[in-house]
């Protein structure tokens, strides 16, 4: 039942929030339900069983029963971390609305990109997944479209776009597998054999879905615009949830659905995640917008993530997965700040501030604790995460791996610079009274700063739950088919040896 | 006459039907100004009156099949079809009661000639036979030129009336140009006749001719027919013109309730009885991917509202063609399945957006282009989220109808090995979110200058079709289809 009390209490609670006009009590239910999902989602972990690679805590209900699609929910290691960012980051993005939103619309799209990111993330029926991954698109189209910056219009229709044009390329890929396996369960589908043009086809139709969410660098059109001009609880829910659904599709479909295609595109994903690390570190530091700058370091660092993820290696695995979560937690913290930054200012030009250091200390200080999070410095979170890629980057391709320290470097560069502008350098005249972190902001910057801590600290109670079922669910099954276990393809091998031999002998 | 009993029963809604528009005609007799607000009341009596004995059919297991000497079948997919018309034609009459009561054109003609088309409609969709086919084809369009000029005094409406008048009539007769061939070749009009002359190659009447040939003549001829009547590309030059200029709720009628009848014969003559040639699949998906972009990129380029409907609605039965396309190789029933649930679901968002529009359009139907709209979702939230819900599901985006009604269609096409067609629909679905989402947008973006004032109330009758057709959206895809 947990898993569909973390897909339904959100559900209810938007339906709740947005239709009846409880005005007065609607951000006191939104933070009483993300924040009761947070709770239960912590069951997720207690009663998590880290000797089992499959899916636990399933459950399976007929949904359309003409079609044999079922409501067919489960976790693994993969999803694990996922969830729990998500049930993690919702109640802290709710508390950071509370002080620019009071409409109910907005709470009900929180509520409901919640809903649907979980049950992306769970969802062990390839239709269900389908249907939370298109589901995920409303709130945030009104997320951006609604509550978003001047140009809003623009940026929410450029992401909205730029996402259907994979997904709905992904399902045509989907009916073709659908129909190759005549089921919708994933595990059915993972053993099915698939012939090596059609895992070409289908890697490329769920890559592209996937490699745009992500995005990986020449897809990521969408990512400046939507990030800067989505409402700061928006660009968190983005940065730190959405596009790491990209990764974990395509660790959950493309790698393991599709091995052959997987390993023979693997070198050129790579390639373009490395141009993607040094594009978005390149463009950060031409910045003159802090968000902006979050937002092209966030995709520079997505592009790490990316690069460990195809190097196949277990640590390069771990440490993608790893990664996201931290990128999940210190992007989050920084773009929270940011929105408190533009809160104050009203601006996020870096040339409206300097010498808030002195005026906002505590401010920031949470705000340099984040990014050496984010800078990759020892004992916080991004740290862990860049050095397992790094390494297994290294061991697969050393010129990539060396491109991508330069990555490093940059990021060092233009967040320094960034630091310095914001808050170091003179006071200027009209920001006297600028006041410093109020309890309720500081109170969600905490938990953040903290869980960065933790990570960078203790990365191995991270990293032992998705051990096994990366190394099952997605090592194991790259492995070249130890004899055909496939039937249908067997047939056709003999077929193949025997016209073979007749040719052979005339 | 001993099955009489059971010829009565299963046809209990076209009796209800027919017998609601003879009422209502003695009642417009009868009626002064008063009296007739009470019309739509009884239309939509009938109307559910209809609905009822259609669900009544469908949640007994056996189906009576053919009657009345095999002219009209009574199975799953034709009472599937008869509840679709039925139920455009209910959303039709409570649309219209606002809205002719704003335009002050109150008849009692008017929804007994709505009843009527719908009698046709049921004919059409139960037709087992090429006379009968023709005959509820020829109600249901007739009474449509009259409704489509319905207000005769604003020049739009006239000339929407005579577009799809001439047009029609033009259609109809390469429709009896196909059904006299057919005839001609296998001297029957019955469907499951000529299925049996196709399939076991009987001797034709005509000596010493191919019989193959004169069959694929007359269902093109057919094919071209019923083209006009879905607007398919390239017999679509009408449908945008009529959509735009009929009263909206006839815009609503036509686009669904006509185009569900005329889709869902045309999918079972394609299926059933001539079984689509494998010839036929590059000719009828080269339709398909035509109709669709065409439409789709005719409406990109569209400021009102109801115009970029008119042209959706064209690049709408581009979907459905991909399913007809699709429909060698896979099983009759799955085809007409999928029809079936498009159908549904499309009557249910478009004419959803059509009533919107008479609904938020003003007097005189002037106010019809996006900029009128600018902000209204903020100034009537209810009626803000109706549109989202319609305009998305239109898109074709999870959870709606639409997305389920396209899943189904594109199914079809990969289930039968045409990737590159589902490829094309996909890519088409995709460029009409682009015009969709950005109604959505204008409805949501802030008002400039002084917001407008002048919207009706919305009333209990309204409310209630905007929450059907709504629910109908969202629910849709997760009930269990009769077939």
């Amino acid at each position: 039942m947990t898993l569909s009390l973390l897909i339904g209490l959100p559900l209810i609670g938007a339906l709740l929030v947005g239709l009846f006009p409880w005005e007065k009590a609607t951000k006191a239910l939104t933070f009483l339900i993300s924040f009761t999902v947070f709770i239960l989602s912590l069951q997720l972990y207690t009663k998590f069983d880290l000797s089992d690679a499959g899916f636990q805590f399933k459950e399976i209900y007929d949904l359309v029963p003409n079609l044999g699609i079922h409501y067919a929910v489960g976790i693994d290691g993969i999803s694990l971390w996922l969830i729990l960012l998500t049930a993690f980051l919702v109640p802290l993005v709710t508390l950071a609305g509370f002080g620019s939103f009071s409409q109910r619309g907005y709470y009900a799209c929180i509520l409901l990109l919640e809903a649907s990111v979980i049950g992306t993330l769970v969802s062990t029926d390839l239709f269900l997944f389908y249907l939370f991954w298109e589901l995920m698109l409303i709130p945030a189209f009104f997320l951006i479209g609604l509550w978003g910056g001047p140009n809003r219009v623009k940026a929410t229709i450029k992401f909205v776009l730029y996402t259907m044009l994979g997904s709905l390329l992904m399902l045509v890929a989907l009916l073709y597998v659908t129909h190759e396996v005549k089921s919708f369960e994933y595990v059915k589908i993972a053993d099915h054999f698939f012939a090596e043009d059609a895992q070409f086809w289908c890697f490329l139709a769920f890559g592209l879905a996937f490699l745009i969410k992500v995005p990986l660098f020449p897809f990521h059109g969408w990512l400046p615009e939507a990030y800067v001009e989505a409402p700061a609880g928006g660009t968190v829910l983005l940065s730190a949830v959405m596009v790491k659904l990209g990764v974990y599709g395509l660790l959950r479909f493309c790698i393991p659905l599709f091995p052959a295609a997987a390993k023979a595109f693997s070198p050129w994903i790579m390639i373009l995640a490395v141009v993607g690390i040094l594009h978005g570190a390149l463009m950060a530091t031409l910045q003159t917008n802090f968000k902006k700058v979050l937002a092209y370091s966030s995709l520079s660092h997505m592009g790490m993530i990316l690069l460990g993820i195809f190097t196949f290696s277990l640590t390069g695995l771990q440490g993608g997965v790893l990664q996201m979560v931290s990128h999940g937690v210190y992007m989050a913290g920084l773009f929270l700040i940011g929105g408190m930054l533009y809160d104050r200012r009203q601006s996020y030009e870096m040339a409206d501030f300097g010498g808030w250091a002195k005026t906002t200390p505590v401010l920031a200080t949470l705000f340099l604790i984040l990014m050496a999070a984010a800078l990759g410095f020892p004992g916080l979170a991004g740290f862990v995460g860049e050095i397992l890629i790094l390494v297994s980057a290294y061991k697969a391709n050393m010129v990539l791996a060396l491109i991508a320290v330069a990555g490093f470097v940059l990021s060092a560069w233009y967040f320094f610079y960034l630091y310095g502008k914001v808050f170091l350098g003179p006071t200027n005249k009209k920001q006297k009274d600028v006041l410093d972190l109020s309890a309720r902001e500081i109170l969600l910057l905490l938990p953040l700063a903290a869980a960065v801590l933790w990570i960078g600290l203790s990365p191995n109670f991270f990293l032992r739950p998705m051990e096994k079922s990366l190394q099952v669910n997605v090592i194991e099954r790259l492995k070249p088919a130890p004899a055909m276990t496939d039937f249908a393809a067997n047939q056709r091998h003999l077929q193949e040896e025997i016209e073979k031999d007749k040719r052979g002998s005339r | 006459m001993t099955c009489f009993p059971l010829e009565l029963t299963a046809l209990l809604p076209l009796w209800f039907v027919v017998a609601g528009a003879m009422a209502l005609l003695c009642l417009e007799m009868f009626t002064q100004e008063e009296g007739r607000k009470v019309l739509p009341i009884v239309t939509v009596t009938f109307l559910i009156l209809g609905l009822g004995a259609d669900f009544n059919l469908l949640s007994h297991q056996g189906m009576p099949g053919a009657l009345f000497k095999r002219s009209v079948v009574i199975d799953l997919y034709s009472v599937t079809l008869q509840a679709i018309c039925l139920l455009s034609a209910l959303l039709t009459v409570i649309f219209s009661s606002a809205y002719l009561k704003r335009e002050k054109a109150v008849t009692g003609e008017y929804y007994a000639l709505i009843l009527l088309a719908t009698a046709g409609m049921i004919v059409l969709v139960s037709a087992s036979e090429f006379l009968t086919l023709f005959v509820g084809l020829e109600l249901m369009s007739i009474a449509g030129y009259v409704l489509a000029g319905y207000l005769r005094i604003k020049e739009r409406s006239t000339e929407a009336a005579l577009k799809y008048f001439l047009n029609g009539v033009f259609s109809s007769a390469f429709l009896l140009y196909g059904i006299a061939i057919l005839y001609g070749v296998s001297g029957t009009t019955h469907f499951s006749d000529l299925r049996l002359f196709i399939e076991k190659g009987m001797v034709s009447p005509l000596v010493g001719f191919n019989p193959t040939i004169f069959i694929q003549l007359g269902a093109a001829l057919l094919l071209v027919g019923l083209g006009f009547k879905v607007a398919l590309v390239p017999f679509h030059g009408w449908a945008p013109d009529v959509y735009d200029g009929s009263p909206a709720p006839i815009s609503a009628f036509l686009s669904t309730g006509v185009k569900a009848a005329a889709f869902g014969v045309f999918a079972r003559l394609f299926t059933e009885v001539f079984g689509v040639p494998g010839s036929w699949t590059i000719g009828l998906s080269v339709l398909a991917v035509l109709t669709m972009t065409l439409g789709n990129f005719s409406a990109l380029a569209q400021t009102s509202l109801k115009r970029l409907l008119a042209y959706s609605s064209v690049a709408h039965a581009g979907y459905v063609a991909v399913g007809l396309a699709a429909a060698v190789g896979n099983p009759a029933d799955a085809v007409e399945r999928a029809v079936a649930f498009y159908l549904l679901a499309y009557t249910f968002m478009t004419a959803g957006v059509f009533g919107w529009i008479a609904w938020a359009s003003g007097e005189g139907e002037i106010k019809t282009n996006f900029e009128d709209y600018r902000g209204l979702g903020y100034r009537c939230p209810w009626m803000g989220i109706a549109l989202s819900i319609f305009l998305f599901s239109l898109a074709g985006m999870t959870p709606t109808a639409g997305f389920f009604g396209k899943y189904f269609l594109f199914k079809l096409a990969v289930d039968n090995g045409l990737i590159g067609l589902a490829v094309v629909a996909v890519l088409n679905s995709f460029v009409s979110a682009y015009y969709y989402l950005r109604v959505i947008t204008i409805l949501y973006s802030r008002p400039e200058g002084s917001p407008q004032t002048g919207l009706a109330p919305v009333s209990v009758g309204l409310f209630f079709a905007f929450f059907l057709c709504a629910a109908g959206v969202l629910m849709a895809g997760f009930l269990k289809f009769p077939f």
